[in-house]
């Protein structure tokens, strides 16, 4: 049984959450949803006991949690501490979890699902008597998110409480709302391309026992989208033509490149936003009301957008995951940017809705890339699809 | 610069002979004083890294050198005055040089998770073992952000025009990313130990 009564959570006296009351049965599972900066992490954070025992805030109300109480944070790496699944488990978990194909492995060789799945086994088999999941399908790709889905409502006898944006995980869940969910619907059409070729690149590019062969070219305001696993080598894609790996071969532009890495801490540097952002790309992206705030100071799904407002106009963007973390209204605010940008677009991605604003679509897989058509895509995004 | 590549042909020895050949070399580093013997460690020290096939061996050398510049204006500045500055620095060098190069094979050819077993063997307080453990562990995907932070910083026109300012486009961004990831560790660990699971 979760019990919260007339809750609230401030840090430095600034309210995050206020008055939160609601109650959770045994064995039941929920979903609380909130945007982005709602209150949802710092909820789950209290709830698991790390506010106010490690985090300092200020709390008010009652709370009633088992004693034993997982949480599941976004970023798989984070919690996997041991160097292979023997050592992270300590001992061979039951076979409904099949994890028998991932026991002898290292963590340098399992995905980031495989290592979140680890974390959600390594936590069932503790006996945990409630299971906290923030945001934990985040950086998974849809295949994987929808294993790890599965196995979570397999757990029928556990309290599970989701933490998450949207409903897109959770739509047969109970809800218990942090704030009003987004409706906003996106107006821009996306430009048409113009045809004039401005990257053509064909080259191979290895990384320890990963090897990627590529070959495309890329007209003047057009988008790509890179779909694929995790692993499958979208990243490694961007970061070649970034320059940030050596490759095989060539590519050349007549333009340069600018890349946005899914995590936008390692792109913000100024001490305003406005400083961060290229001339007019605030209000493109919406984001003029905290123009004046600090980026480092902003929750990370605001960093994020702040890091695409980052984006010089004369170069192509090579974006990566643009839609991480973000709410279901600053991502309409990104597909509108994507759609209505002057300029062409290099996206690896997740998110099967930002496909209807890019041209073209390529499956990368099998350490190569192939253009696909919009259903080969549907088939690949098919297993998050839940009604 | 930070590989746990187990392939190596030091790799399979026991991870207590591994850091008693570790420390005992940086113990004579710091014990011996005559500049052959420690030229003498510090060629060992390489000849590990040639044997082990060392991928980052002008990094790390990039790397000494630098750190080396820096500790030798320090001393020079502020203890040239009452020290016998050439033979101390001389000394000191060499022995940073045995200190890198015997780190950089240790880390290579070592399972964090066997020094972390070693160090509970030898009673070292868990406060001591975990945080050690912990950086040995995350050290590899720490370099792999500044490898990003670098090349985006190159694409967006840092220069060493302003060498101050290159420094600062790197370290703000990567100690950021540092925080953020010490914070999801500290969280993490926290939540093992409530629930029992260290």
């Amino acid at each position: 049984m979760i019990r919260l009564e007339n809750t609230s959570i401030a840090f430095s006296g600034k309210p995050v959450i206020s008055d939160l009351s609601f109650s959770i049965g045994e064995s039941e599972h929920v979903a609380v949803l909130g945007k982005n900066g709602s209150g949802k992490s710092s909820l789950a954070l209290y709830l698991a006991g790390v506010i106010p025992d490690l985090i300092e805030a200020q709390v008010g109300g009652k709370k009633q949690v088992p004693e034993k109480t997982a949480l599941i944070l976004q970023n798989p790496s984070s919690q996997f501490f041991a160097l292979s699944v023997e050592q992270e488990l300590g001992k061979k978990p039951a076979s409904r979890f099949e994890m028998n194909s991932l026991w002898d492995k290292s963590v340098f060789e399992l995905s980031e699902g495989e290592k979140q799945k680890v974390n959600l086994v390594a936590n069932l088999m503790n006996e945990s008597f409630a299971i906290l999941l923030d945001e934990p399908l985040e950086l998974l790709d849809p295949q994987e998110a929808n294993r790890f889905q599965t196995l979570v409502e397999k757990e029928k006898e556990k309290t599970v409480v989701w933490f998450d944006k949207d409903e897109r995980f959770v739509k047969n869940w109970k809800k218990i709302p942090l704030s009003p969910l987004s409706t906003a619907s996106l107006s821009k059409p996306r430009l048409p391309s113009t045809g004039k070729t401005v990257l053509h690149a064909d080259f191979s590019v290895s990384r320890e026992s990963f090897h990627l062969n590529a070959s495309f070219s890329l007209s003047e305001n057009e988008k790509i989208a890179f779909i694929g696993k995790n692993g499958s080598g979208k990243t490694t894609l961007l970061k070649a033509l970034a320059g940030i790996f050596p490759v095989f071969g060539t590519f050349s532009s007549s333009l340069g490149y600018a890349f946005v890495p899914q995590n936008p801490g390692q792109i913000l540097f100024e001490s305003t936003v406005e400083d961060v952002a290229a001339p007019g790309r605030l209000a493109e992206l919406g984001i003029t009301a905290f123009s004046k705030r600090h980026p480092l100071l902003l929750s990370k799904g605001e960093q994020k957008i702040v890091s695409l407002a980052a984006t010089p106009h004369n170069s192509v963007l090579l974006l990566d995951e643009p839609t991480t973390w973000l709410d279901a209204e600053r991502r309409k605010n990104v597909y509108g940017f994507i759609s209505g940008a002057f300029q062409p677009m290099i996206i690896a991605t997740h998110d099967e809705e930002l496909l209807q604003y890019c041209h073209r679509i390529f499956l990368v897989e099998n350490g190569g890339i192939k253009e696909c058509s919009a259903s080969t895509a549907r088939r690949f995004f098919h297993p998050i699809r839940r009604n | 610069m930070f590989r746990f590549n187990r392939k190596t042909v030091l790799s399979p020895y026991p991870a207590e002979l591994k850091f008693a050949l570790f420390a005992g070399v940086n113990i004579l580093a710091f014990v011996l004083h005559a500049p052959w013997a420690l030229i003498l460690l510090a060629a060992f020290g390489f000849g590990c890294l040639l044997i082990i096939r060392y991928e980052s061996l002008l990094q790390l050398v990039l790397g000494l050198g630098m750190f080396l510049f820096f500790v030798d204006v320090w001393f020079f500045i502020f203890f040239s005055d009452f020290l016998p500055i050439d033979r101390f620095l001389l000394e000191t060098n060499l022995r940073m040089t045995v200190v890198f190069f015997s780190a950089a094979v240790f880390s290579t050819v070592t399972d964090p998770f066997d020094i972390l077993k070693l160090l509970r063997r030898l009673k070292i307080p868990e406060a001591v073992s975990l945080p050690v453990y912990i950086v040995l562990r995350f050290l590899p995907e720490i370099e792999r952000q500044f490898e990003d932070i670098k090349a985006i910083q190159r694409l967006k026109g840092a220069t060493w025009k302003n060498p101050g300012l290159l420094i600062a486009r790197h370290l703000i961004p990567l100690t950021f990313v540092v925080l953020e990831r010490a914070n999801e560790l500290s969280i993490a660990y926290y939540l093992r130990r409530k629930n029992g699971r260290i």
